[in-house]
């Protein structure tokens, strides 16, 4: 999926982050009216929505006889659920490609790449009690340090800055103090001017023996659009339905 | 989003209601009479006979007739002369005879130009500009019913009406209520009903009723065959795919439907583009071997009308998604596809029932939709099947039995929906007898010198090509009447004003005479003058014959055309009518209530509502109140 991600967004390469995620939007949103198209009952759904329109003319048409346009309401709001019923399927079945596509754009788009001097946390979560006393500074990975916070014995926060324009680090060591356990956090990064390149694995951080889990907190990044600052899940949204509509039109598929 | 919306419409209609309410409230209190009732509700059976019925009551069958009669009343009813729907439903809905309201026959005379059209629409294109300057082409009909018909009257005392399919009221007029236009609504060729067929090895071509048209093999079971829309509209293909179960799809654009081989299919859409304009029809199809696909004639799209169908616009779009797509053409019923041979008789009858189902279901909704003032529903499937199974008899287990014992259920229905306070009226605008012999006027005419073709010529296929008018004194249009070709009136008249009586009168003495072996073939000839009155008589032609049951004015004189015999035997599958003489083929009345009146008119309907809605008939009816 990575690799397949990696290709489509090729293209996009040397330009704003933001072109590559639109793309994406778009590509998503053809896709899923498509998938639509594919599993829904149009025919149904063409009906339901006639039906739905006429029971809506018809609260006009009946204005006067109030028992009459009640009854009309009623069945507007029950065909409401049956419509419902009928997104159920398509939906569900869509729900398997959104996450995937989902879980893709949160991992290339979602954090800020880190700027010279921008600050970020590494949370550690160590498998066995530390003691108090063995806290200590790491001795390699000159940008860790030192320890911000100490929720208890078994968490460590770290913060760490990029810099040079470059926040590849590899193999960082957390050491803790001569006795105590130790291990070492990957964390891939991207080239501040361009596109991510390669993904954050902040959850998957490779962890040697008695780490638990890793969590970076790298800052989320925002959009300007219209001068607003819009999240990545915002622009997804925002332009895969706005190709999802254009996809219905295009491709006559009834929603 | 839907649920807020039906919510915020309730609300509104709660909060409108009451000032609504007081409105009516005050335009009720203006009416002169008190009324009898809150609900008047007529269901029109067109073409449904008295003799028939009082055949079938004498075998003990049609109950709720019966029953509806014993507690009410039961007449024959007079109809209009001639007794044919347009003239018939135009009198019935004014309460005024056919020199008020214009309408005469289904087709009229344009008298300069010796062409048949048809008398109660007219259609022009006109060019307009939109706000942005822009040429736009637009049609416009014009209904030429004259007189007002009495539910604009009831209107005005806050009487609300649901008119449907109610014959001559396309275009829809604006009134107090929701009306359905009923015959004469084109299909979107403009026509009055063309079907298409399509086949391997068809041609290209117009024929009477429809155009034929081939049909390409894609694979060995999917065919594609065009069919054509409205003018300067592209055809638009359609796909047939055979599929393992010997049935079809037929798919149109997005849309499709499964087609059993041989039967009729539902609604398709079928969509045709003119510059930006979307111009939507739908159709029915069958396909039988070969294949050979039968395609309906192009209805107007209820839900999306390019033609406006009703008052309000939306209410079609309502109807639509209440009841589901519905037959809109003012014909519905293919008669043509079954004299031609393209519907078998079963396929004809599938068709006629499916779109009596579609009538039935927004007659409910109508009756269930409001608790006063005026529901009127006309059902057209009773005078298309006695138009086609006349022949076949008329014994029970008959077709025509069945229909009648449908109608009566029908009849039943209503009756249990009614509620007290509310009245009915059952009626048909004419009743039916044979039709087995054609009468050639135009030739009859030529025979007895008042028609002169043009030398060499000696019959004539299409729109008086071929006469000869500076010796023309009398020529047959329409279903039953004859023009004299009058000077001044008649593009090339020669009948002076003094000589029109005489002419009238020697054309009536000759016609009353003409017989087919011994029998008397003419029951009666009127003069419009003896029987019209009002400012719109001048349309009328001139010399009316009335037939003798069985003897019908023929297919082509009816548009100029002149054939060899005056008398021929009539071989089509269209073999019972009512365009013979009007005492033959009264109509039926009943009524929920008693009333006095032995013999009623079609026009004492209309002043009788009014005044049972307690509404004052205007002076200018010609029906008298029941």
């Amino acid at each position: 999926m990575n690799a397949l991600f990696d290709l489509l967004l090729k293209p996009f390469q040397s330009l704003d982050p933001l072109w590559g995620l639109m793309w994406i939007s778009a590509l998503s949103g053809i896709m899923i009216i498509l998938v639509f198209k594919k599993t829904s009952d149009q025919q149904a759904i063409s009906i339901l929505r006639r039906k739905m329109g006429s029971r809506a003319l018809g609260m006009l048409l009946f204005l006067e006889s109030p028992p009459t346009v009640l009854k009309l309401a009623f069945g507007l709001i029950t065909d409401n659920f049956i419509y419902l019923w009928h997104l159920l399927k398509p939906m569900l079945i869509i729900t398997i490609p959104f996450v995937i596509i989902a879980a893709q754009l949160d991992a290339r788009y979602s954090r800020e790449p880190l700027n010279t001097d921008h600050p970020s946390t590494v949370t550690v979560y160590w498998e066995n009690s530390i003691p108090a006393d063995e806290f200590g500074e790491p001795e390699e990975g000159i940008l860790i340090s030192p320890i911000v916070t100490i929720a208890d014995s078994l968490e460590q926060s770290f913060s760490f800055t990029g810099s040079n324009g470059v926040f590849v680090y590899n193999a960082m060591r957390i050491k803790l103090g001569s006795n105590g356990p130790s291990g070492s956090i990957l964390v891939r990064g991207a080239e501040r001017s361009g596109i991510i390149q390669a993904l954050f694995h902040p959850w998957n951080a490779e962890a040697e023996h008695g780490i638990q889990k890793i969590h970076s907190h790298i800052q989320a990044t925002h959009y300007i659009i219209l001068g607003g600052r819009w999240g990545w899940f915002t622009v997804f949204l925002v332009f895969s339905s706005l190709w999802a509509i254009l996809g219905a039109v295009v491709f006559k598929v009834k929603v | 989003m839907v649920f807020l919306n039906a919510i915020a419409v309730s609300l509104l209609s709660f909060l409108f209601w009451p000032v609504m309410v007081l409105i009516r409230s005050i335009k009720k209190s203006k009416r002169p009479h008190k009324p009898q009732c809150d609900k008047v509700v007529i269901l029109g059976l067109d073409g449904l006979s008295p003799h028939l019925l009082e055949k079938y009551w004498a075998n003990g069958d049609l109950s709720n007739l019966k029953k509806l009669a014993e507690q009410g009343s039961y007449n024959r009813m007079k109809t209009t002369t001639p007794g044919v729907s347009p003239v018939a439903w135009s009198s019935f809905q004014t309460g005024v005879n056919p020199g008020k309201h214009g309408i005469f026959d289904f087709l009229t005379a344009d008298r300069k130009r010796y062409l048949a059209v048809l008398s109660s629409v007219k259609t022009k294109t006109l060019t307009k500009r939109n706000f942005l300057g822009f040429k736009k082409e637009e049609v416009s009909s014009t209904l030429l019913r004259m007189s007002k018909p009495f539910w604009s009257l009831l209107g005005k005392y806050g009487i609300r009406s649901t008119i449907l399919r109610v014959p001559i009221t396309y275009p829809p007029e604006p009134l107090d209520g929701r009306l359905l236009s009923g015959m004469c609504v084109p299909d979107l060729r403009g026509s009055q009903g063309s079907y298409t067929v399509l086949a391997p090895e068809g041609e290209d071509a117009r024929f009477t009723g429809g155009i034929g048209s081939s049909l390409r093999q894609l694979e060995k079971d999917r065919w594609v065959g065009s069919i054509s829309g409205p003018d300067g509209c592209e055809p638009v293909d359609v796909l047939f795919k055979q599929r393992k179960d010997s049935s079809w799809e037929v798919r149109s654009g997005d849309e499709k439907i499964k087609v059993e081989a041989g039967k009729l299919s539902g609604w398709l859409t079928v969509c045709y583009k003119t510059g930006r304009t979307k111009i939507k029809g739908i159709a029915r199809f069958r396909i039988t071997e070969g294949p050979v696909v039968y395609c309906t004639a192009l209805h107007v799209d209820p839900s999306s009308p390019v033609v406006p169908l009703s008052h309000p616009v939306h209410y079609s779009r309502y109807l639509a998604g209440a009841v589901g797509r519905f037959a809109t053409l003012g014909l519905a019923e293919d008669t043509w596809a079954l004299s031609n041979g393209h519907l078998d008789e079963k396929s004809f009858l599938d068709m006629a029932w499916a779109y009596y189902d579609e009538r039935r279901r927004m007659f409910t909704n109508a009756l269930t939709n409001g608790k006063d003032g005026l529901t009127v529903c006309v059902f057209d499937t009773s005078d298309r099947i006695q138009h086609m199974f006349w022949g076949q008899g008329l014994e029970p287990g008959s077709v025509i039995h069945n229909m009648y014992l449908e109608m009566d259920k029908l009849v039943g229905e209503t009756v249990k929906g009614m509620k007290k306070n509310q009245r009915l009226i059952v009626m048909s605008d004419h009743g039916f007898t044979a039709f087995h012999t054609c009468i050639d006027f135009n030739r009859w005419l030529v025979d007895n010198g008042y028609m002169v073709l043009n030398k060499g010529v000696e019959t004539i296929d299409a729109s008086y090509h071929g006469v000869n008018w500076s010796e023309t004194r009398a020529y047959a249009m329409g279903l039953s009447g004859i023009n004299l070709n009058m000077k001044g009136r008649e593009g090339k008249g020669i009948v002076t004003k003094d000589e029109a009586d005489s002419l009238k009168k020697e054309i009536r003495e000759k016609l009353l005479q003409l017989k087919d072996g011994d029998r008397n073939v003419i029951r009666s000839v009127k003069f419009a003058g003896d029987i019209y009155s009002g400012g719109y008589t001048g349309r009328s032609p001139d010399v009316i014959p009335g037939t003798e049951s069985g003897y019908r004015a023929d297919w082509g004189c009816v548009t100029g055309c002149v054939g060899r015999k005056a008398i021929y035997p009539n071989n089509r599958h269209w073999n019972g009518d009512h365009c013979h003489d009007s005492d033959l083929v009264k109509g039926v009345l009943f009524t929920s209530w008693k009333h006095e009146s032995d013999n009623p008119s079609i026009m004492d309907i209309a002043p009788t509502v009014l005044r049972m809605l307690g509404v004052k008939p205007p002076g200018y009816m010609d029906g008298r109140t029941l």
